[in-house]
């Protein structure tokens, strides 16, 4: 019924992830582990964890990230539904896989979507029916088939493009309460590490991505709110980052964001959601990083005004 | 910092030991695996757990886990079963990091039909210096881990409750009757250490009703209540001394606890001492 896929690349804590699924419940699912040309021989920890658990190893060719795994992961499985699980992340309990196969068994939908706690040094952030990552949730494989959901070649936010290209394509959703998956605090990640330069680069592929996917959205005919919606959503993100890195070049943060909003109708969202998006962001960074400073260095009408006079 | 002491008597040892090497504290934990007989299951986990594997031979579950007890030098000490798991990666965390100055930290039950309880060790997070200078132990039976909550209680410990989940229990089958006799005697036993030790008659009081409470609830489930009406017998001797003692605030909270008003909790135990006339 069910593939967990799990990119590897040098990864030091893939033992503890393995250690989360074996010691679930309900172990009968197929693990694939994607070897994306790591530097570390894991064929110790695979042969320990054999004994306990279906596990099938996939070795790319070339290292390619881990949207690429993730690919490579989805077009080497068979089963109906799919969960994607990082290298540095756990199941939250011992009983999430039992309550998967029990709420896939029951609800036909293309996407379940659970809660996930975010480990933020010794504090725990609740994700509630989040809509952005992969953690906490599990997709029908026919449904991203029938709909060319995929994994693109960027190695930073591929996971926004994933599923806002899902979100996009309007799928039965069913939301779920229990917290099915915990975000790890790995210090050695180097998305942990307080590493400006990282979260630069990656504000501008979230950009890219973003606007990419509406980009194959508009093609394939989907929803005009729903798009303006989600490209809303992302405006308000990317004026974060245009604030938080305006001593940096932003020139390509704009470009993209301009063609997000070229794409959406911005005046077809209410007052109403563009406040509650407002308040979601800026509960996030005070629940998560209460030291950032936003010092706005432009409105955020001025940045939509910019945005629209852009001319690349 | 914390000493893990598994009784292994039920299949899937694995899934237990995975379950602690998933702890955000697993290098700070020491495990002792007390077995009755060698298990093969352990050795493969050498290389990522500190382990101890000790052989007792067919012995009672309560010498088990004294064994384990007497091997422990960290400052604080849990029980779990083989087969059950740590809830999940915060777990022992969770229970260390309230630990204050208290003697037993009571850790939730997920999928148990009482969230807390002071009948079993399993979840909970016991001190180590507390057990040591009041002498506390498990006694020789297998319904051993009643008796010593009950003895940490008595003896004046301080405790408190984690508002986490901690414990996943996979094997819940109990034989009530066997359990039952043993229970009482054990308790049987605790008065008498608390009677040489002079422990407050409050304190005692406390833990009879609630030990009573217990029984009275268990013999509510049970299907031959005859066998045990002995036992009842005996046991209803000590309640009635130590009954003078118990306040409505006990009375109230140990309703509390088991999620029931004071009335059917008096019920129950009349119902269970009636039968006994």
């Amino acid at each position: 019924m069910l593939d967990l896929i799990i990119p590897l690349y040098n990864s030091l804590t893939i033992d503890s992830t393995l250690a989360s699924i074996a010691y679930q419940t309900d172990t009968d699912i197929n693990i694939y582990l994607i070897d994306d040309c790591s530097d570390i021989n894991y064929d110790e920890i695979v042969k320990f964890y054999k004994k306990y658990l279906n596990i099938i190893v996939l070795r790319l060719n070339e290292n390619g990230g881990p949207g690429v795994a993730r690919e490579y992961g989805i077009n080497n499985s068979s089963s109906p539904y799919i969960m994607f699980i990082d290298s540095d992340d756990s199941l939250a309990s011992p009983t999430v896989i039992e309550k998967l196969r029990y709420i896939i068994n029951n609800n036909k939908s293309d996407l379940f979507i659970g809660n996930f706690i975010e480990e933020i040094g010794d504090r725990n952030y609740l994700h509630n029916h989040d809509e952005i990552w992969l953690h906490g949730k599990v997709y029908s494989r026919k449904f991203l088939k029938d709909n060319g959901v995929h994994f693109n070649e960027t190695r930073k936010n591929e996971d926004n493009f994933f599923n806002q290209l899902c979100i996009l394509h309007r799928p039965r959703v069913y939301y779920f309460s229990d917290v099915i998956y915990i975000y790890r605090n790995n210090i050695n990640s180097i998305t942990r590490i307080n590493n400006h330069e990282y979260n630069y680069e990656g504000s501008i592929y979230y950009a890219y991505n973003i606007s990419e996917a509406i980009r194959i959205a508009k093609e394939d005919n989907c929803d005009d709110y729903l798009i303006s919606f989600l490209g809303y959503r992302a405006l308000l993100a990317i004026y974060f980052y245009y604030n938080e890195f305006i001593k940096k070049d932003v020139s390509k943060l704009i470009k993209y964001a301009s063609e997000i909003y070229k794409n959406i109708d911005i005046n077809s969202i209410s007052d109403g959601i563009k406040n509650n998006y407002l308040i979601q962001f800026l509960k996030y960074e005070v629940d998560t990083n209460p030291k950032v400073l936003l010092k706005c260095s432009i409105t955020f009408d001025d940045y939509i005004r910019m945005l629209g006079d852009y001319n690349d | 910092m914390i000493d893990v002491v598994i009784l292994n008597i039920n299949n899937n040892i694995s899934k237990t030991l995975f379950s602690i090497y998933i702890q955000t504290i697993k290098n700070d934990l020491k495990i002792y695996v007390i077995s009755r007989k060698k298990d093969k299951k352990i050795g493969p986990f050498k290389d990522k757990l500190n382990i101890e594997e000790i052989v007792v031979g067919d012995v009672s579950i309560g010498l088990m886990r004294s064994k384990g007890l007497n091997k422990c030098k960290n400052e604080y000490i849990t029980f779990i079963n083989s087969g059950d798991c740590f809830y999940n990666v915060f777990s022992l965390n969770n229970l260390f990091k309230i630990r204050d100055k208290n003697d037993i930290i009571f850790g939730k039950i997920v999928n148990y039909n009482i969230p807390y309880s002071n009948n079993y060790v399993e979840g909970n997070l016991y001190r180590k210096k507390f057990l040591d200078d009041n002498k506390i132990d498990f006694f020789d039976s297998n319904s051993a881990d009643n008796g010593f909550n009950k003895l940490i209680l008595m003896f004046n410990s301080n405790y408190t409750f984690s508002d986490d989940l901690i414990y996943y229990i996979e094997n819940t089958n109990i034989n009530y009757d066997i359990y039952f006799k043993e229970v009482i005697d054990d308790v049987i036993k605790c008065l008498k250490i608390a009677d040489k030790n002079n422990c407050s008659n409050l304190l005692v009081s406390e833990v009879i009703y609630d030990c009573t409470v217990y029984l009275a609830y268990l013999y509510s489930l049970l299907g031959d209540k005859k066998r045990i009406l002995k036992y009842i017998g005996k046991y209803y001797e000590y309640y009635l001394k130590y009954y003078e003692y118990v306040s409505y605030g006990v009375k109230n909270s140990v309703s509390k606890y088991y999620g029931k008003g004071i009335q059917y909790i008096e019920t129950l135990i009349f119902n269970m001492f009636n039968d006994v006339k």
